[in-house]
């Protein structure tokens, strides 16, 4: 296991450099910089605040200097959010983020797995062809036309629940319905999948012929199944809720990562910008490797060191 | 893996979910203020003097004050921390009498506070990017840019620290410079005439020599050596030759280098805020702006901010100011989809929107909804046109593409009514506001634009290049350009094409001069006709249409030197006379601020500049919370 590690671990490092370097001169290639406006201040003062900022040297120079910068923990300071660090920048929106994907997920791996479990008991039932619907339905529709639609009724037709904002529960459960539901379609669609086929398993038949009822064939054996994919599929959708949800934080005006992470594109803030695209290269490369040694303890056939 | 761990994990796993579920619920919860607003993107900063935007000014106009401030309704210049003030006969001199203020922790905010302050802000280290609205200041520029010359005053300031005050710009070094220059490798000097800062490469690096000793930066090989001293910067001597000066301590005495009759103006805009130096000393910058080290002077003071969120504001008992202020809690919010701004505001969750999307906009304005607040703003909106390509550097031209647009019909397709079109770079608005009348253009005449056009030797649009317009990603935008398109293609014959690019692309190619034509809008930062007029010198920042023109230099430069009144008018007449007709820019339309305000709002101050200072708000907090409890804006459902 320890080899496995290193090797990961390894390997997580160099994407980490490269996706450094790529994103740093992708973004400086990119027309514009963090202090275009459509004012712009005399070409001395404009002088002044590249020098201020750095952004004067070479590029050699400041891709250097970033890289130092960044080896010693430190993600600098936000170009566009003036008074805070990239790290405050992302511990204030991480809060918002984590909570709302935290119960987002609940959401999803409650009423997706039972769906899905439900689902695959009576494959071609009438609850399965409603559930595959729903699931269809679910993972082809974008996620901004579900939260128009939950806005349109809940908000504006039944004033149910406040139209966006964040701090008090109310204003988490229509973002967290909506962002929860895609993730709980794609769940009911590997949970029924995975139980469909282990009914078809030596197992599931021999546990049949000692005479078991077929609810605990469903929920004791052939749930087992559908534990591998469903957790390969949570390692990275876990990383990407933690990150943040663009849209829903967008419609929602949730203040989390997903929100910063398409403003700084948008205002060319380059230490912000770099900060996310790290941060969220180390949580899918953390979250592969949770997910294989989960899957290594839950099932003894995985060896780790091959 | 053994087994008894393998056992465990499913525990290991439901633990943790637990604890992450738990965590969740844990929320940032705050009771409700008394007014809540949505303010539009996030403020880059609460530093007055950092930023620029709308949104940014709501919140640093609210915190600080200036030390004269507008009327609400008016814009007048009225005393704040100036009660009272005189202007030199030469109009150069102003002598601000200020009154006994605080600061919110109770430090005066006096005469000496604003010299600190404003030199802060001229501080080419600062780097403040509407510094310049100072330079008409004397010495103001050259400080700013940091140009130190041999033979003049100047400060340096030395690299050192002290322990009390670790952000304090470091023990000042005053003399005549005797030496300015740069000292290669091999020992030998090189003078250069004026110089800014110490950066650069070591060959280029700046030194300066003041009483035979060289000063230069910190990092540079003859400080190691000990040959010259550490230093931070080598500025113009501020004491001497910059025109703020503290008379006492109640006294603060600004000169001018010419007859500025915006300036005092210029004084109530918000950059110009005097900011807290000794918390900057204490906590440097930017982290005296947290909400637990800040201190402010405004009406109100930072509670609270989240970001992306809302910056929370509560009343500033210090204030000379409090009791003129009727909300003790204010939350801004942090919000720029002007969809979810407007589905806050009908569910009454917000007393006042900022941003609506342009569809409800226009919904709002044909059904004449009371909610809509209009009011035509000092603002324009206008196409650069790239006056160094052909053939659009003909003047002809740009005339014909002017009068072939009927300007009315298009600005009402795409904003509905209310939005006048305009036939003057300077908005109609400045008139009512400063007397100064704008001058316009020629009017629609397709005909004439048509003979304009065959005079410069495309008659009938034949041989025209095919030119493009661009703007960036906006549904209105789009629909502007494509009718102008339209009216350009009927009524002269010629070919255009659309470019629709993302905003950080479409300013980068404007000031870089790629483009034919170019989509544009200028706000008013003062009010006076100088705001607008002052854009188009030659290679000015925001210019960006290649027009030069020495008479339209010649006309702007008199006027600054020129007393505010008629004769001050007359000048600008003539220069924008130039402008209409040599065209580098087509007005097109009079900008309207749109703010959505909630039917128990009893008092909210409206003018062109589209400022609404939060302490002149007042509510009806009855009304305000029955429309809360309902989640309903218009009182019973239709």
């Amino acid at each position: 296991m320890i080899a496995f590690l290193v090797r990961r671990v390894t390997w997580l490092v160099a994407t980490l450099l490269v996706v450094y370097t790529v994103t740093f001169f992708l973004m400086r290639a990119v027309p514009g910089g963090p202090f275009s406006s459509e004012r712009q201040p005399p070409p001395e003062i404009r002088e002044a605040i590249a020098r201020r900022y750095k952004l004067d040297l070479p590029l050699s120079q400041q891709y250097v200097t970033e890289l130092t910068r960044l080896l010693r923990g430190d993600l600098g300071m936000s170009f566009r959010l003036a008074d805070y660090s990239v790290g405050e920048v992302i511990a204030e929106g991480w809060q918002a983020s984590a909570s709302l994907g935290t119960v987002a997920m609940v959401l999803a791996i409650l009423v997706g797995g039972a769906a899905g479990v439900v689902s695959a008991a009576r494959p071609g039932g009438l609850i399965d062809g409603a559930v595959r619907t729903f699931t269809m339905v679910g993972i082809s529709l974008p996620s901004f036309a579900l939260a128009g639609v939950a806005v349109l009724l809940v908000v504006y037709e039944w004033r149910l629940l406040p139209a966006a904002g964040w701090g008090t529960l109310p204003q988490l459960i229509l973002p967290a319905g909506c962002l929860g539901a895609v993730y709980a379609a794609e769940i009911a669609r590997l949970v029924r999948s995975g139980v469909v086929e282990a009914m078809q398993s030596d197992w599931v038949r021999t546990a049949r012929a000692k005479g078991a009822s077929h609810r605990r064939i469903v929920l004791h054996h052939a749930v087992r199944g559908a534990v591998g994919p469903v957790v390969s599929f949570l390692g990275p959708a876990i990383a990407g809720i933690l990150t943040g949800s663009v849209v829903v934080e967008k419609v929602f005006a949730i203040p989390g990562i997903g929100y910063h992470f398409i403003e700084a594109a948008t205002t060319r803030d380059y230490t912000l910008a770099m900060g996310l695209v790290l941060l969220y290269t180390l949580l899918l490369g953390v979250a592969g490797i949770l997910v294989d040694l989960v899957q290594a303890a839950l099932d003894p056939r995985i060896n780790l060191e091959k | 893996m053994p087994a008894r761990l393998r056992e465990l994990v499913p525990w290991l796993l439901a633990v943790a979910l637990l604890a992450a579920v738990g965590r969740a619920f844990w929320l940032p919860g705050e009771p409700p203020a008394d007014f809540t607003f949505i303010n539009g993107t996030e403020p880059k900063s609460l530093d007055p003097q950092l930023i620029t935007g709308q949104p940014e000014g709501r919140i640093a106009a609210a915190l600080f004050d200036r030390i004269v401030r507008w009327h609400p309704d008016t814009l007048e210049v009225m005393p704040a921390l100036a009660e009272r003030w005189e202007v030199s006969e030469d109009q150069k001199q102003y002598v601000f009498h200020l009154r006994d203020a605080v600061w919110s922790d109770g430090e005066p905010l006096d005469a000496p506070a604003i010299v600190a302050a404003w030199q802060r802000f001229l501080d080419p280290a600062t780097a403040a990017e509407y510094s310049y609205q100072l330079w008409p200041v004397r010495g103001a520029r050259a400080y700013g840019v940091g140009l130190v010359a041999a033979g003049e005053m100047i400060e340096v300031e030395l690299d050192e620290r002290d322990p009390q005050r670790p952000f304090a710009r470091g023990p000042l070094v005053r003399g005549q410079a005797s030496w300015v220059g740069s000292i290669a490798n091999d020992g030998s000097r090189q003078a250069s005439d004026a110089a800014a800062l110490f950066g650069g490469s070591d060959d280029e690096a700046v030194l300066v020599e003041v009483d035979g000793v060289l000063y230069a930066s910190p990092e540079h090989p003859l400080v190691a050596d000990g040959t010259a001293t550490a230093a931070r910067a080598a500025l113009p001597d501020f004491a001497t030759r910059v025109g703020i000066s503290a008379r006492d301590q109640r006294t603060l005495v600004v000169e001018l280098a010419e007859p500025t009759p915006y300036f005092l103006h210029v004084c109530g805009f918000y950059p110009l805020a005097p900011v807290p130096i000794h918390v900057i000393e204490k906590h440097g910058s930017p982290n005296w702006t947290k909400s637990e080290n800040i201190v402010c002077s405004g009406p109100y003071r930072l509670y609270s901010r989240r970001l992306r969120d809302r910056v929370r504001m509560v009343r500033n008992e210090t204030s000379y100011r409090a009791d003129e202020v009727s909300l003790e809690v204010v939350d801004a919010l942090a919000i720029d989809s002007g969809a979810t701004a407007l589905a806050m505001f009908e569910t009454a969750a917000v007393d006042w929107a900022t941003n609506l999307p342009p569809f409800a906009a226009k919904l709002f304005i044909e059904r004449d909804d009371p909610t809509l607040r209009l009011q035509s703003e000092l603002s324009i909106g206008f196409y650069r046109l790239n006056t160094t390509r052909p053939p659009l550097n003909d003047p002809r031209v740009r005339q014909a593409l002017s009068q072939a647009l009927d300007r009315s019909t298009i600005v009402k397709a795409v904003y509905g009514p209310g939005q006048p079109p305009s036939l003057s770079f300077v908005p109609e608005g400045m008139e009512t506001a400063t007397g100064y009348a704008p001058v316009q253009t020629a009017a629609e005449d397709a005909e004439e634009a048509r003979k304009l056009l065959a005079a410069a030797g495309y008659p009938g649009g034949e041989g025209f290049p095919k030119i493009t317009i661009t703007f960036n990603a906006d549904e209105g935008h789009q629909m502007m350009a494509e009718l102008i398109q339209a009216q350009w293609k009927s009524r002269l014959g010629i070919d255009v094409e659309l470019a629709s690019m993302e905003w950080g692309a479409f300013l980068d190619a404007q000031s870089r001069l790629d483009y034919w034509v170019a989509r544009a809008g200028w706000t008013a930062d003062y009010v006076d006709p100088n705001t607008f007029l002052d854009m188009f010198v030659t290679d000015g920042a925001n210019n960006q249409t290649g027009f030069s023109s020495p008479d339209y230099d010649r006309l702007i430069a008199e006027a600054s030197r020129t007393p505010a009144g008629d004769a001050r008018d007359a000048v600008f007449a003539e220069a924008e006379t130039i402008l209409m007709e040599e065209l580098p820019v087509l007005p097109l339309f009079m900008r309207v601020s749109k703010n959505l305000v909630a039917p128990w709002v009893t008092s909210f101050p409206e003018n062109s500049l589209d400022i609404h200072p939060i302490e002149a708000i007042q509510v009806d907090a009855q009304r305000q919370s029955e429309a809360r409890q309902a989640r309903r804006l218009r009182g019973a459902a239709p």
